[in-house]
């Protein structure tokens, strides 16, 4: 017993068993199938379809009840099923497969002997082209050795002569590895990642080849990088965009199989082709779990996860440009503390004054420069990790970096307070200057000028600041470590007083050093010129030698504190509440106050008050 | 080295020329074709037919009208155009010095 139905066909009614229904709905869909690549697929469909008909309506005129599953049978094996017509195909196929490949080969023994400008390949009259097909070489090689060519005049010239010389020819296409831009794995443009398959090298060899010379093309001083001079500068850039210019970018399938230099043939397209619909699928499969795992998140946060899906290729982009703006920032970073410590690392630098290099402190000054460093050493290494696709080798890295980092501090710590140990105590040396009675009311404060310094014949600046605040010559250091205070005297004479301090490890090795330091003052009628600075004997290191010259002034006098105090800078360590003051321009009155320069002030009982002008 | 692909080679070269000498004797209908090739022992799938008469049509070769039919749907009748008939007689040069250089060749 089996069901029957009726189905309307091509305008016309057949009573039709439902399995041989099946049957032919089946066969109608894989005819379809198989036509579809067919130019008039519909036309022939429809002329398949009206034959189907006619067969079937011929079976009912020959007496058979209603269409049985033979029928369809029979008449399916007088079409043909898709397979039969397939291979009734195919050999057609292949034939013209083998004929081509034949004529390949054919072509692939010829030699390569005729100069002609390709006709069908061309950018810019098929020089290029031609000249590639000549020597069987790559067309983008040729054309990119050609517009280096080109900045010369006589390359454009040559270019012109060749293009109008040279018949005009079809060429066959280039079969071989070829340069393209890789689309799969690029950063910016793909170059580095096509010069990498070209290659066969990793990508990020080149991407360092042009980066290195356009970050250096940053840095002005050559001590560091003595051998690179300002000819490469840029170039790098340049470069990178010519060859963005001229290598095309790996479109197709066949583009990429030729750019990794594997044979172009149907099933290595199809493995392509597939590879990328498996990243397709890969990457919806992992967008669908992120939808999933944000659905199940709070409330507030699915909006923004969801905000994430949308933009995450700007997202990455931005990323990367960050990326890169951090390596260049590291890289500089790194070779400017590098240059610093290098370079400050002998007995004549200013930090020799503070250290000795001679001594344990040398490890105190790697410490410190490996503490400042590594930071940025790490940035660096995750600069390039987010550049990069491999996370692999950078974690330890990152273990080292921190390790050797912990190692820095510990020997900060030991070294640092050892260091320290130089300023437990204080020693303070005081010593009277009188100072000479002179017509006026008014005292004037000079320091010694920058000229008058000079003819003295010292001045070997040891630091960069323009006011000198450490200077040194084979027997002194000057530093411009001077405070000047003033206080109202108790009688009606002028004095000063210069008060020397220094500390060191012990009481005795401070009082050395102490009475040592000296500052020379001059008195010329009512001009007082205190020199810039207090000498420290070249042998002794940073003790937070300083000096404060006490002016007193009998009450109702004047005192006018002149410009160029403003070169003296007042520092001073203090160990026990680990404070460092830094002043520039000292002069205080003793309400511990500032005194404005070029100003006069007339001494009160309880300090100086500023004079109006009139 | 396949013995069917072979055959099927073979065939497929003659198959257009005999397709359109069948045509060029006057108006046919695909079925029809069909039934004179395998009267002649020219076996071929109505599914092969199909796309190559409409290939042909395409190239200009061929062209058909609609005739209503007593016995179910309405049919294509193909006919040679002038194109057709030139690519005929220019096909049948072609087989007639094949033919020969094959008789030549074979018989001795």
């Amino acid at each position: 017993m089996k069901k029957v139905i009726q189905i309307n066909y091509q305008n016309a009614v057949f009573t039709i068993e439902e399995a041989a229904y099946e049957l032919l709905k089946n066969y109608i869909e894989s005819l379809k199938d198989y036509f579809k690549k067919e130019e008039s697929a519909d036309e022939i469909m429809h002329d398949i379809e009206l034959r189907i008909a006619e067969l079937m309506s011929d079976a009912i005129k020959k007496g058979a009840l209603c269409i049985t599953e033979e029928i369809i049978t029979t008449i399916t094996s007088s079409i043909g099923n898709p397979n039969d017509l397939a291979e009734e195909a195919a050999a057609s196929f292949e034939e013209e497969q083998k004929a081509a490949s034949h004529d390949a080969a054919a072509e692939g023994e010829q030699p390569y002997k005729n100069w002609t400008r390709a006709s069908n390949q061309s950018m810019l009259g098929g020089v290029c082209a031609g000249i590639a097909h000549r020597y069987q070489i790559d067309v983008t090689i040729v054309r990119l050795f050609c517009v280096l060519f080109l900045f010369t005049g006589i390359g454009f010239l040559c270019y012109l002569l060749l293009w109008i010389i040279l018949p005009s020819e079809p060429i066959p296409a280039f079969t071989k590895k070829r340069l393209f831009r890789s689309p799969d794995n690029k950063r910016i443009g793909g170059v580095c990642a096509g010069l990498g398959f070209y290659f066969n090298m990793d990508a990020w060899i080149f991407r360092i080849l042009f980066l290195v010379p356009f970050i250096l093309s940053f840095f002005h001083w050559h001590s560091f990088f003595f051998w690179y001079e300002g000819t490469l500068r840029g170039s790098s850039v340049l470069v990178y965009l010519v060859m963005l210019a001229i290598i095309p970018k790996a479109k197709t399938a066949a583009d990429k199989l030729e750019m990794k230099g594997q044979k172009v043939d149907l099933d290595a397209i199809k493995d392509v082709v597939n590879k990328d619909l498996k990243n397709i699928e890969d990457n919806a499969h992992k967008l669908g779990e992120k939808i999933k795992s944000t659905f199940n998140a709070k409330q507030n946060k699915e909006k923004i996860n969801g905000l994430n899906n949308v933009i995450n290729p700007i997202l990455k982009l931005m990323q990367i440009i960050i990326a890169i703006g951090i390596f260049c920032f590291a890289l500089l970073m790194v070779l400017v503390v590098l240059e610093l410590f290098i370079k400050n690392h002998h007995s004549q630098s200013w930090i020799a004054y503070f250290l000795d290099f001679s001594s344990g402190e040398n490890y105190l000054y790697i410490a410190l420069a490996s503490i400042v460093l590594l930071p940025f050493v790490g940035m660096l290494f995750w600069a390039i990790k987010i550049m990069s696709k491999s996370k692999k080798p950078f974690k330890w890295v990152s273990r080292v970096l921190f390790f050797v980092w912990i190692i820095a501090l510990l020997v900060l710590i030991i070294e640092g307070s050892n260091y320290l140990q130089n300023f437990s105590t204080k020693a303070i040396v005081k010593k009277e200057f009188s100072i000479q009675n002179f017509k006026n009311n008014t005292l004037h404060i000079y320091t010694k000028s920058e000229e008058e310094f000079l003819n003295v014949g010292y001045k070997k600046p040891i630091a960069y600041s323009s006011a000198h605040m450490l200077s040194s010559d084979d027997l002194n250091k000057f530093t411009s470590n001077i405070k000047i205070e003033t206080y109202p005297s108790l009688d009606t004479a002028w004095r000063a007083q210069i008060l020397y301090c220094a500390k060191g490890p012990s009481q005795h090795m401070a009082t050395q050093y102490v009475n040592e330091l000296k500052v020379s003052i001059n008195q010329l009628d009512s001009v007082l010129f205190i020199n810039k600075y207090l000498y420290i004997p070249s042998y002794q290191k940073f003790r937070n030698q300083f000096c404060i010259v006490r002016i007193y002034m009998p009450v109702g006098k004047e005192i006018v504190f002149h410009k160029n105090l403003d070169q003296l800078h007042w520092y001073t360590l203090d160990l026990h509440d680990f404070s460092f003051e830094w002043q520039s321009g000292e002069a205080v009155n003793s309400r511990n106050e500032y005194i404005e320069l070029e100003a006069t002030y007339k001494m009160g009982y309880d300090g100086l008050d500023l004079v109006e002008q009139k | 080295m396949n013995i069917e692909n072979t055959q099927s080679q073979l065939k497929k070269g003659v198959l257009e020329y005999c397709i359109l000498s069948i045509i060029m004797n006057g108006e046919v209908y695909p079925s029809e074709i069909i039934e004179k090739m395998k009267a002649a022992n020219l076996v071929i799938l109505e599914g092969t037919l199909y796309p190559l008469l409409t290939r042909l049509k395409n190239a200009d070769l061929l062209s058909y009208r609609w005739v209503e039919s007593n016995s179910g749907p309405p049919r294509k009748y193909f006919s040679l155009t002038d194109k057709g008939s030139a690519f005929y007689a220019e096909l049948q040069n072609t087989w007639m010095e094949i033919n020969n250089a094959v008789q030549i060749i074979t018989k001795n």
